[in-house]
């Protein structure tokens, strides 16, 4: 297992790969959320990778830029360089797996960033959409965003970013998903987010929709002050990816 | 600024983000950034990223660090107990920069938790040469801090409420002085976790707060008796705890704390900073300290080890 940047020296992103228990089943890439959403669920994406990783799978954590350990600040946030940003990470996967298939586990807007990338566009690639955001605009409304001072900058979701980068988000919905429908689909919602995937994929003959009475691993659990692992959500990912 | 992932300790299973200045300011000195909580080394709302940025625009190297089972952090596997590795981790990360030249000497900081680690890690580790204490877990009451305390709440017409009707901490407390009331629950001294230096609780004996504030003076003494810097920044809130700037000076005096201490208090900010104004005002106060500090030069005979 290892830390590691990769990209233009001077645009890096910071990955975390995890290397496969033999034999070698599968390649995934995690897309996080963002925010406190991405602080609070870190860990269990970390678990999550470990068990796959345990099952045989190369795993790619990364961060988007403007995230984490990745280049840049808040106010570098966009989704359309998220989405090139997951691109970029695939290749990195597949240079690193030597493996051409690669599924894809999204949370929450992570979903919603890998669902609209390019390597979605492979029809063998395979997804897990984890409790998606499906209505941005409420999820704005739920994180509560103020008025764009001159510069178009305006503190969102405990972050200064772009009125774009807001616009962006609310803009996304059911038809963020369409490029999905002939694709091999999980659709894995938490306790409380069961109305929030119902929109999504209707016709789509590939998809496999679970509901499991789990804690969500992006809410803060202000006993730990960070969130919960959800074990049986994790081991249900686990197995229907690899 | 160069931004490079470390994989280091036993086994590379620790993880960490080295930021190099382009121009380094501060030669054989860097900041660690430990864990607030169990928060990755990112930090609650990316402040240690952003500091560690920050810093180095300004001359610093840092390295921002997952303690072992923390984040992508891995245990060592040495048996010992969560916050002995800890320790240890601390250790790897001062002997790999040591090692590659990058720095000898260390400003550790921390928030919260991250800040009681910091301290521990300061009284044992004499390469340690300053630390900056956010929001740590242990704050110390005052005269003073009493006196604003019960002056704020008398002009709260809640608090007269629950006076008038039997309901007020402060009586409840005075009937289990007087044996008139049950048992006290928990302490106020501090939101949680235990004191500075007394280990990770296992097997512990409970300690009163007085014991508390005497083990933390003479951790304090040990560090002021070795020049090790010290920035101490509580916010709003905690100011159920800590109300005024110089609490902590007055909560130990006569230890010459004053020379080797910085204090802040920003009453408007929280305890994870989750407004930009925040973040900034504690950007500017840790690179103001640094600039504005001498760390001292450890001496081989230095040890300020606290014992027991």
């Amino acid at each position: 297992m290892s830390a590691f940047y990769f990209g233009p020296s001077d645009r890096q992103l910071f990955g975390y790969h995890h290397l496969p228990r033999p034999p070698v089943s599968d390649a995934v890439l995690i897309c996080p959320s963002w925010g406190g959403e991405y602080e609070y669920a870190h860990r269990a994406l970390v678990v999550l990778s470990k068990r796959l990783a345990g099952r045989g799978c190369h795993v790619l954590r990364f961060d988007y830029s403007g995230t984490g350990d990745s280049w840049g600040d808040s106010t570098d946030a966009d989704l359309h360089r998220w989405r090139e940003d997951v691109d970029r990470a695939v290749d990195e996967l597949r240079a690193a797996s030597g493996r051409e298939q690669v599924s894809i586990v999204g949370l929450r807007l992570g979903a919603a960033v890998a669902a609209g990338a390019g390597a979605v566009a492979d029809a063998s690639t395979r997804l897990v959409l984890w409790d998606p955001i499906v209505d941005g605009d409420a999820w704005v409304a739920g994180l509560g965003s103020g008025t764009a001072g001159d510069d178009g900058l305006v503190e969102f979701g405990r972050s200064l970013v772009t009125r774009t980068f807001v616009d962006q988000i609310a803009g996304v919905g059911p038809e963020t998903f369409e490029g999905l429908t002939t694709r091999e689909v999980l659709l894995l919602l938490t306790a409380g987010e069961e109305s929030s995937g119902s929109g999504i994929l209707p016709e789509a003959p590939r998809l496999e929709r679970v509901t499991m009475e789990q804690p969500s691993p992006w809410v803060e659990d202000e006993s730990i002050w960070t969130g919960q692992v959800p074990v049986d959500a994790v081991r249900t990912i686990a197995e229907w990816v690899a | 600024m160069k931004e490079t992932a470390l994989n280091f300790g036993q086994g590379g299973s620790l993880v960490g983000i080295l930021t190099r200045p382009d121009e380094v300011q501060q030669g054989d000195l860097a900041v660690i950034f430990l864990n607030a909580g169990i928060l990755h080394r990112v930090g609650p709302n990316r402040i240690h990223v952003r500091l560690a940025r920050h810093l180095a625009d300004r001359g610093v190297t840092s390295l921002r660090m997952d303690l072992p089972g923390v984040g992508d952090s891995g245990m060592l596997g040495t048996g010992l107990s969560l916050a002995e590795e800890g320790r240890q981790g601390i250790h790897a990360a001062m002997d790999l920069l040591q090692r590659q030249e990058v720095a000898s000497r260390f400003v550790v900081f921390g928030l919260c938790s991250g800040a009681d680690a910091a301290f521990q890690i300061a009284c044992l580790e004499p390469r340690v040469v300053g630390i900056a204490l956010v929001d740590p877990t242990r704050l110390f009451a005052t005269w003073q801090s009493w006196a604003r305390k019960i002056l704020r709440g008398a002009l709260r017409p809640a608090a007269w409420l629950r006076l008038f009707t039997g309901r007020h901490h402060v009586l409840r407390r005075l009937q289990r002085k007087l044996g008139m009331g049950p048992e006290e629950q928990g302490s106020e001294a501090g939101p949680a976790a235990g004191p500075p230096a007394a280990g990770d609780g296992r097997g512990a004996t409970a300690l009163s707060g007085e014991d508390i504030q005497e083990l933390a003076r003479e951790a304090l003494r040990g560090l002021v008796g070795r020049d090790v810097r010290i920035l101490h920044v509580v916010t709003g809130d905690q100011s159920h705890l800590y109300n005024y700037r110089d609490q902590f000076l007055d909560a130990f005096p006569d230890i010459g704390l004053e020379r080797v201490a910085r204090l802040e208090f920003f009453p408007r900010a929280s305890h994870t900073f989750f407004r930009e104004s925040q973040r900034i005002e504690l950007e500017n106060a840790m690179s103001g300290w640094m600039a504005s500090e001498r760390f001292p030069r450890p001496t081989s005979s230095s040890d300020g080890s606290l014992g027991g």
